[in-house]
């Protein structure tokens, strides 16, 4: 290895290590720790080792089977609905025509807004008695008197997964426009001379090209799905009864309203683990061996 | 051919009114007064729209008072709001100074990772994007331990703790992005480069960065995004007013007994601002045929 290789290594690689490494050992090799610890703030002489009890103790906890289920609902139908519209709105937003570029713009908005502000507004906008919706419904006269959507289960779940794509659409889509933009134009040239119609244009090279995109949507997405508590807590609060009340809506409470890290990290870590087990599907699914490191 | 542009002009207006339709939203309710968000049936269009909501946050006090002189008395309003306009500062200096700190190290960062060939490479690079997999629950107190003490710095309650905490958020992403971005582009015209003469870094910055632009233009949105709308992290690590982000003052705007709705709404209108007009700039450079051009 040269010399001036090695220099550049070091040199580029310290900014960014600098940053991530404090951030990632020490988190997880804590959060390790205490899921194996009676760590309970309410009670802090008895903090000891207990090995896996917390894990034990959270999943015959009273919330556990209804929590796992909330969180697979929701994540089932917004990750592939995420994933399907931001790879089309990306399609769209790289055709070329007028106002294009405004469309691009309009598209991020909903980022810029405050979660909370954003599920405010979803609440609001479902309102029984001063929500738009049901002013519109009644209006156009599909129904006769207002209904609480936010108190029927699966309207509740579907306006989670509504505000929840409003926010997360944004991201998935910039991804894929970017991806979409390092498509070398002569794949499509060279697939136009050989005759291809534009489905099968669009199967072997935009969507071959944006897999390794795809895996990074997807991925992200999941975890966002998982971990999503703002918009939870803000428009349904885990209710009608306990219906959208997800993992990380109990996460929450276990670390901050009952002081129990030790439950709290070990739900973390069963999430972790799903995650993992959701990133290999995915690799599975679409067919990538392992991460290109390299061109 | 005629067929395709109707479906393009269709598609976007689905597209305009799936994100219009909620801001327009927000914007009335933000025009109107409290009693007015609170009636049946709720008012589309303000008749007279009112601007308390807007003044309140960028001025509570004068609000406040002339409220009172006005009817004698007040409901309930968050003076949390009083710490809104400085917010607003913080936020902008935070995302900004996470962009400068994300588009420069993952973007060395990933052309390590993808074009050197070295030991312990791909190590590196898992362990880099494997930090982001766990909940943010479970990690913000060593989070909070590290900002008390990182290298010797005191950094609790300073925008620079926040920052540090942004970039540690986005970066695993932002270098999985850009590697990814980066595999995808032929090595050919930096290897020409290489062999007549130049060094690495001159490879990247005079050769690369032309070709990778809208990866970095997109990195560089993200991070700022990211970090704009980030709550949970920026309040675990500050602690006076006058640290707050944007997205915690407007949280804890919500998070009073009795929610202000039109005051919330004013704030998300006022907070999407700065962040539309940093999009605008950025997103000219996402779109450039640069790659296919430069690789012939």
């Amino acid at each position: 290895m040269l010399k001036e290789d090695i220099k550049f290594i070091v040199l580029a690689l310290i900014p960014s290590l600098l940053f991530i490494l404090p951030f990632t050992f020490y988190p997880i090799g804590y959060a390790i720790y205490v899921s194996t610890q009676k760590y309970d703030l309410k009670y802090p002489e008895e903090i000891r080792f207990i090995g896996f009890d917390n894990f034990i103790q959270v999943i015959n906890s009273y919330y556990f089977a209804d929590s796992v289920m909330a969180t697979a609902i929701f994540a089932a139908i917004s990750v592939p609905l995420a994933v399907a519209i931001s790879l089309g709105l990306a399609l769209l937003l790289s055709q070329k025509f007028r106002g294009v570029g405004f469309l691009q713009w309009l598209v991020l908005i909903p980022w810029a807004i405050p979660l909370v502000v954003s599920s405010a507004v979803w609440k609001w906008i479902f309102d029984a008695n001063y929500g738009i919706f049901n002013a519109i419904l009644k209006a156009v006269g599909l129904i006769d008197s207002y209904v609480p959507w936010l108190t029927l289960r699966w309207p509740a779940m579907l306006i989670l997964v509504l505000a929840f794509l409003w926010v997360q659409l944004p991201l998935s889509t910039l991804l894929f426009l970017a991806g979409i933009q390092s498509i070398p134009q002569e794949l499509y040239e060279a697939a136009l001379i050989d005759g291809a119609r534009s489905w099968s244009r669009f199967k072997s090279i935009t969507f071959t090209w944006l897999k390794p995109f795809m895996l990074i949507v997807a991925v992200y997405t999941t975890l966002m799905a998982l971990w999503t508590f703002d918009i939870v807590y803000v428009i349904t609060a885990g209710g009608p009864g306990n219906f959208t009340a997800v993992i990380s809506y109990y996460t929450f409470s276990e670390m901050f309203t009952f002081l129990n890290f030790g439950r709290a990290s070990a739900l973390s870590f069963m999430v972790v683990l799903v995650s993992i087990g959701l990133i290999i599907a995915y690799f599975r699914a679409l067919r990538i061996g392992r991460l290109r490191l390299r061109a | 051919m005629d067929k395709k542009k109707i479906g393009v002009a269709l598609a976007s207006i689905v597209v305009a009114c799936w994100v219009l339709l909620p801001i327009l939203w927000m914007l009335s309710l933000s025009l109107q007064s409290e009693p007015e968000i609170h009636s049946v049936p709720p008012t589309i269009i303000p008749n007279n729209p009112v601007y308390f909501n807007y003044w309140f946050i960028f001025d509570a006090s004068s609000a406040i008072e002339a409220r009172l002189q006005e009817s004698g008395r007040l409901s309930f309003l968050p003076a949390v709001a009083r710490w809104f306009p400085n917010a607003l500062m913080n936020s902008v200096i935070i995302g900004l100074i996470t962009v400068v700190i994300n588009v420069f190290a993952a973007t060395l960062a990933s052309y390590v990772y993808t074009r050197v060939r070295f030991p312990g490479s791909s190590v590196l690079f898992y362990m880099s994007i494997a930090g982001r997999l766990i909940p943010p629950v479970a990690i913000v107190v060593p989070y909070y331990i590290i900002i008390q003490n990182f290298f010797g710095l005191k950094l609790y309650d300073t925008l620079a703790a926040v920052i540090l905490v942004h970039a540690a958020f986005t970066l695993p992403l932002n270098i999985w992005i850009l590697n990814t971005y980066l595999t995808t582009i032929p090595t050919d015209i930096e290897d020409a480069a290489r062999v007549d003469g130049y060094g690495r870094f001159e490879t990247l910055f005079k050769v690369v960065l032309p070709v990778i632009k809208p990866g970095i233009v997109a990195v560089g949105i993200i991070a700022f995004m990211i970090s704009w709308g980030e709550f949970f992290f920026a309040f675990m690590v500050t602690q006076t007013q006058l640290s707050r982000t944007m997205p915690v003052i407007v949280g804890f705007m919500a998070a009073q007994p009795y929610k202000p709705v039109g005051i919330l709404m004013a704030g998300g209108v006022v907070a999407m601002l700065p962040a539309l007009v940093i999009i605008a700039i950025f997103r000219r450079y996402l779109i450039s045929g640069l790659v296919a051009g430069a690789v012939k």
